[in-house]
């Protein structure tokens, strides 16, 4: 399934656009961080797919409720470098 | 008692910081020693196997590489499959291990024979016994839907947690702390994960569901061991309420929260304020709080 998906997408055949924009925007995410941050994550995938002001709401809740955190890891050159042995391939 | 090596997944410090506090604390009690995996990665997720299989299984194997235990043990229903579907791989494809370890260049990771296992089995493991006797506030009267989600139980082949229909070491561990678990439907139905993001609506009509069985079951919170599911089913609570005008006031705690609640852990240290449907009110009509 992992295969055919990925085959997809290498072709560019994509019926769901949304997803995929997340897809890239979340390992985009880790690829600079190392681990996912929040924040980030979320205002990449909605200034990329259009929907600017998804979830724009919540912000202000996450942060009274102590969901969010403020800083990121600073462990992205680890996932760096498992995508640069990868080469052109990840994504 | 063995030393776990911890892997919180990259939500225990953001959006289920209450899930990382209370898994320490009741850990803390109950004996269990965790070592962070220090300078843990992302594991990748859904979009890492769905974009680039190897990516998939490098995530994981980096982790294996930084961890400083061949015994993981993580509370993320995501991350536990990740991890195990990876191993799974790993253990039974030995030209793909070879290839993994050409991308990860590992410094440590010679073996393959990793175990890891979620929160649920480590505690259950530990014994219903000991988390009884342990006991200081039992539930007495709060009635509890177990929710475990699809990602725990599914491919059942891989995962090897439990009962994949009907799973109950989460019942049986809200039951050995006085709860009374509630016989319902939706145990492991999907809440419709990473896509509160691209498609919310999807997510909203697949937690309504989860929701309102748990409801009709008579339960008066949801239990989960999953932050992906707990924030599908609490936030989303919001969203349901605005755009489909129905209320469930559901508080949806992860298990740990209410273990801790039971073994005498502070409320302050379970992060119950955290949760976006106060469970506090239900809880004291309870005399629990």
């Amino acid at each position: 399934m992992d295969t055919l998906r990925e085959m997809a997408l290498e072709k560019e055949f994509v019926a769901d656009k949304e997803v995929v924009t997340f897809f890239r925007s979340f390992l985009d995410n880790i690829q600079r961080y190392g681990r996912v941050f929040e924040p980030t994550l979320v205002l990449q995938y909605n200034l990329r797919s259009g929907h600017l002001l998804q979830d724009a709401d919540k912000g202000p809740l996450m942060l009274f409720k102590g969901k969010l955190l403020l800083r990121p890891s600073r462990n992205g050159a680890i996932v760096r470098r498992i995508f640069d042995a990868l080469g052109g391939r990840k994504q | 008692m063995t030393a776990y090596a911890y892997f919180p997944g990259c939500s225990a410090h953001g959006t289920a910081k209450e899930y990382d506090r209370s898994t320490q604390s009741v850990c803390a009690k109950l004996g269990i020693e965790l070592e962070e995996i220090p300078d843990w990665v992302c594991c990748g997720a859904s979009p890492a196997h769905a974009v680039n299989h190897l990516l998939s299984l490098a995530l994981v194997a980096k982790n294996l590489d930084l961890s400083p235990s061949d015994t993981i043990v993580t509370g993320c229903a995501a991350c536990y499959n990740r991890f195990k579907t990876a191993i799974h791989a790993l253990q039974h494809d030995r030209p793909l291990w070879e290839q993994v370890k050409q991308i990860v260049q590992p410094t440590k990771l010679n073996g393959r024979d990793f175990r890891v296992f979620h929160l649920l089995e480590v505690i259950h493991e530990f014994g219903l016994e000991g988390v009884k006797e342990r006991v200081t506030k039992p539930l007495k009267g709060l009635k509890v839907a177990c929710y475990y989600g699809c990602l725990l139980v599914r491919p059942p082949k891989v995962m090897a947690f439990d009962d994949p229909d009907n799973p109950k070491k989460m019942d049986e561990l809200i039951a050995a702390v006085g709860a009374e678990p509630v016989e319902w439907e939706f145990k492991t139905e999907c809440c419709g994960a990473f896509h509160a993001v691209p498609h919310p609506e999807i997510v909203l009509r697949l937690t309504s569901n989860i929701l309102r069985a748990a409801k009709d079951a008579g339960a008066d919170v949801v239990s989960v061991a999953c932050p992906m599911c707990q924030i599908n089913l609490d936030l989303r609570q919001l969203d349901i309420r605005k755009r489909h005008k129905v209320t469930f006031n559901m508080p949806v705690l992860y298990f740990t929260q209410l273990l801790g609640l039971a073994l005498g852990i502070s409320e302050g240290e379970l992060g119950f304020d955290r949760l976006i449907i106060d469970p506090r009110p239900i809880l004291r009509e309870k005399g629990l709080v």
